[in-house]
């Protein structure tokens, strides 16, 4: 390697080991629970820029994203079964039944309404039906879909069902998202593809379905009884992996697999699942702040029609967002102001960087479209962030003015 | 317990099996033949382990053995392009294993016995690679690829291969002392002797090399001395760089401190493969400074790591097994075993000099040798230097070395561990943590 080559190496790795201290640090963690903030907005934004200046500076080679190929699969899959993990049914069951219709109105129209607005602009944008258009527009349906929550103590003081709704709805946001994701890899299997087997794409389907509950099973089989945490910690490493490099081998989404693998593990009668989700979530963060990494190497900010999506991918989400809370209001009474509830379902979840990463980085796709889609969903998490938290000022202030005048309110 | 654990691997052995049979025969998928094997190794070598317990055995040989039977050689249920992918994760792991010796290595307390370790590492390479060379000299009359040789030669070939076998191996008596949680004079001595002798033979091998390079101009150009004097001072210098940088994020964070250390380690690597430098003596050394330069400590990160611990020794050793060329070694096996006993005996022929010069206490001179009897990373790797750089007799004594190598790798750990249980050093009977009642 060349001395010039060597200097850029090694300061780029400083300079990403000092993002990871910063990025790591309790009080960024504290700050980011206080306000509300999702990682993307915050620690996770340097990391972005990093990858985009280390393409910049030459330093990501083929030969290193080959040699990470393993850790991106690995981690698609501990990602996936976090994800999976949190849909245990039995904690839906417990759910008041009027609460099931509010949540996937909550769920389904931001979807819907980004899709046909990010449909018609990409249409617009040059990009035609059979050349990517359908695809694009998935995975920014998607994006779409995952929401995070916002201050909820400061938005939803007082109203339990309605945080109740904003925590569950996340969660099946999460896995609606992996939903379209695992479509988009069965429709659009690259035709590189060199598995033996050749179905339909009913058979891929049914084949995502099986080997994630055959995967699931052998989880449940694996830390079933475990002695320790150090193994459970062995078992579950071992297990993603196992479960990616399968889905992987079958071109399968390795995250799709993963979180029905997730689904299937938590709701068997698994001893200290609580434990196992609390495991999967520690290893969670600097694997999101590897996939933004490498986002950012194929993040392009230059291109105008990117900023143009982004903006209508904002609004067309945001506009879903609000429209499901009025709908939710007018259903239930005890809900409160729409403003709040839209507002706390606004933030992009983390989740995004996944799909992103998974549709994108692990299929090599780099053409004019995707790219436009990442700067979309990383202009329309900002904008949303900042809508978000000026709202949640507002808030603050007329709390504050009303604790002034005695208002117990 | 056993049985569970035998039908475990035959499951995941006919998963894997079964997913390998989706692509043609000796293809794989980039990234996902690594996740496979690195998954594969882990469950399997997990499982393993647990019957080896109920038998006495080391964790370390069933890993090995996992590893061995599924590789390439034996199963091939894991191939060897699978095998290679895992390379970074096996650069992770020895930088890994050698930090974790650097946390354990504390001069100011090691003092006191510098005299007898610098004196039983001093005495036992020179025991081991007297015979050894006397050996590997004879041997040459008996290789046809070497009986044409001079005397010079003759002495250069032996010279490389006894450098190459006295090596000891930190990562496997590290292994052994984390799985029984061996404390105590036999255990410290171990590891002392083993990191500091392993870290002379990396010179020594340089050395010799680079004037058997001029006995035999043929041989590769490979690097010269000064090139690999720089790596070893720049292995030593980055080490110090990541042991710095890990006392700042345990001072100045302190949370998720075993996955930091994991991913620096695993960077630290990646880079050391494009710099040429040794993930082990960055590893060492980044675990030297911390426990005696920063005011950390070392044992505060060495305690974060070892939820990780477990596993990478699992797929590292695994690794190590899945890579012993078996067919090989059936050729050279006499040889082979000839030299690792002629290594053992050079090896206790040492221990007993030194305990006569020192007067070491009974139960070091008695059970010492044993954790100097194993051999795997870095034994593993100056053979292969031996086998690419001298090309021809160097692929015929190259795998004569990694014979003997692999009977050390297999036998060996046993030895050790069943020495530190019989000095009363084990702390086998104390769980890691007791397991909770279910919350439900």
């Amino acid at each position: 390697m060349p001395a010039e080559q060597v200097a850029r190496v090694v300061l780029a790795l400083a300079v990403a080991v000092g993002f990871a201290v910063l990025g790591a640090h309790p009080r960024v963690m504290r700050w980011e629970r206080r306000f509300g903030l999702t990682v993307l907005a915050t620690s996770g934004f340097p990391f972005l820029l990093l990858g985009l200046l280390f393409r910049e500076l030459g330093v990501m080679t083929d030969q290193l994203l080959r040699d990470l190929r393993p850790l991106f699969e690995f981690g698609l899959g501990w990602v996936g079964l976090a994800v999976g993990m949190n849909l245990d049914i039995r904690r839906f069951d417990r759910l008041p039944p009027s609460l099931a219709p509010v949540m996937a109105l909550a769920s389904v129209l931001p979807i819907l309404s980004a899709a046909i607005a990010c449909t018609l602009t990409l249409a617009m944008l040059g990009v035609i039906p059979g050349e990517g258009l359908i695809r694009d527009a998935l995975i920014l349906m998607a994006c779409a879909a995952v929401s995070a929550p916002a201050n909820l103590d400061l938005l939803l003081k007082k109203f339990r069902g309605a945080t109740q709704l904003v925590l569950e709805v996340t969660r099946v946001d999460q896995l609606a998202a992996l939903g379209i994701i695992g479509f988009v890899a069965i429709v659009f299997r690259p035709d590189r593809t060199v598995t033996l087997w050749h179905l339909p794409r009913s058979g891929w389907f049914m084949m995502t379905l099986g080997l994630g509950a055959l995967l699931g099973v052998v989880l449940y089989l694996l830390v079933r009884k475990v002695e320790d945490r150090t193994e459970e910690l062995a078992i579950l490493m071992g297990g993603v992996a196992l479960a990616s490099g399968m889905a992987g081998y079958l071109a399968l989404s390795v995250a799709v697999v993963c979180a029905l693998a997730g689904v299937v593990l938590i709701n068997f009668p698994v001893r200290r699942g609580e434990r196992i989700v609390s495991t999967l979530r520690e290893v969670e963060r600097p694997l999101y702040f590897l996939f933004l990494f490498i986002i950012g190497v194929s993040w392009r900010p230059d291109e105008w029609q990117g900023w143009v999506l982004g903006g209508v991918f904002a609004i067309s989400r945001a506009y879903g967002k609000i429209l499901a809370a009025r709908i939710a209001v007018w259903r239930r009474e005890d809900f409160p102001p729409w403003r709040n509830l839209a507002a706390s379902l606004m933030p992009e979840s983390s989740i995004a960087i996944v799909v992103l990463f998974s549709a994108t980085a692990l299929e090599a796709v780099t053409e004019g479209a995707v790219r436009w889609a990442i700067n979309a969903v990383i202009v329309g998490s900002i904008a949303t962030e900042i809508g978000v938290q000026w709202f949640q000022r507002r808030e603050r202030l007329a709390i504050g003015a009303q604790a002034m005048n005695g208002d117990p309110a | 317990m056993t049985t569970r654990a035998i039908l475990t691997i035959l499951m995941v052995g006919a998963l894997t099996y079964a997913t390998r049979s989706f692509v043609p025969k000796g293809a794989t998928v980039t990234g996902s033949g690594a996740a496979l094997a690195f998954g594969f190794l882990l469950i399997v070598a997990v499982q393993s382990a647990k019957i080896f317990d109920g038998l006495g055995l080391p964790r370390l040989t069933a890993y090995i053995l996992c590893g061995l039977v599924f590789g390439p050689e034996v199963l091939n249920v894991i191939s060897a392009n699978m095998i290679d992918d895992l390379t970074i994760v096996k650069g992770t792991a020895v930088g890994l294993i050698a930090f974790l010796a650097g946390c354990e290595l504390n001069f100011r307390r090691l003092r006191p016995q510098m005299k007898a370790i610098l004196t039983i590492s001093g005495l036992t390479l020179v025991g081991a690679g007297v015979l050894l060379f006397i050996f590997f000299y004879g041997v040459t009359y008996i290789l046809p690829v070497t009986a044409s040789f001079t005397t010079i030669q003759r002495m250069m070939v032996a010279l490389i291969a006894s450098n190459v076998l006295v090596s000891y191996s930190p990562a496997v008596v590290i292994g052994i002392l984390s799985e029984t949680k061996a404390k105590g004079p036999l255990s410290e001595m171990s590891m002392s002797v083993v990191v500091l002798a392993d870290l002379v033979i990396v010179v020594t091998y340089a050395l010799s090399s680079a004037v058997a390079r001029l006995v035999f101009p043929s041989a590769g150009a490979g690097d010269g001395f000064e090139v690999l004097a720089v790596h070893i001072f720049g292995s030593i210098l980055g080490g110090v760089i990541v042991g710095g940088v890990l006392a700042a994020y345990v001072a100045r964070v302190g949370t998720r401190s075993g996955i930091f250390t994991f991913a620096v380690l695993f960077i630290s690597a990646e880079v050391g493969a494009a710099l040429h430098l040794n993930p082990l003596l960055i590893g060492l050394a980044a675990g030297l400074f911390l426990e005696n330069i920063s005011p950390v400590g070392g044992e505060k990160l060495s305690q974060a790591a070892q939820s990780v611990t477990m596993p990478t020794f699992a797929i590292f050793f695994a690794v190590i097994g899945a890579e012993v060329h078996l067919r090989a070694f059936i050729h050279v096996a006499p040889f082979a075993i000839a030299g690792a006993m002629l290594r053992a005996g050079g090896i206790i022929l040492g221990v007993r000099t030194a305990s006569r010069l020192l007067d070491l206490d009974p139960l070091i001179r008695r059970k010492l040798p044993y954790g100097l009897f194993p051999q795997a990373g870095i034994a593993i790797a100056l053979a292969s230097l031996v086998l690419a750089d001298f090309r021809p007799w160097g692929q015929v004594v190259g795998t004569v070395l990694l014979g003997t190598i692999v009977v050390n790798e297999l036998v060996a750990p046993v030895f050790f561990r069943t020495a530190l249980v019989e000095a009363g050093e084990t702390n086998l009977e104390q769980p890691e943590e007791a397991v909770e009642p279910s919350p439900a």
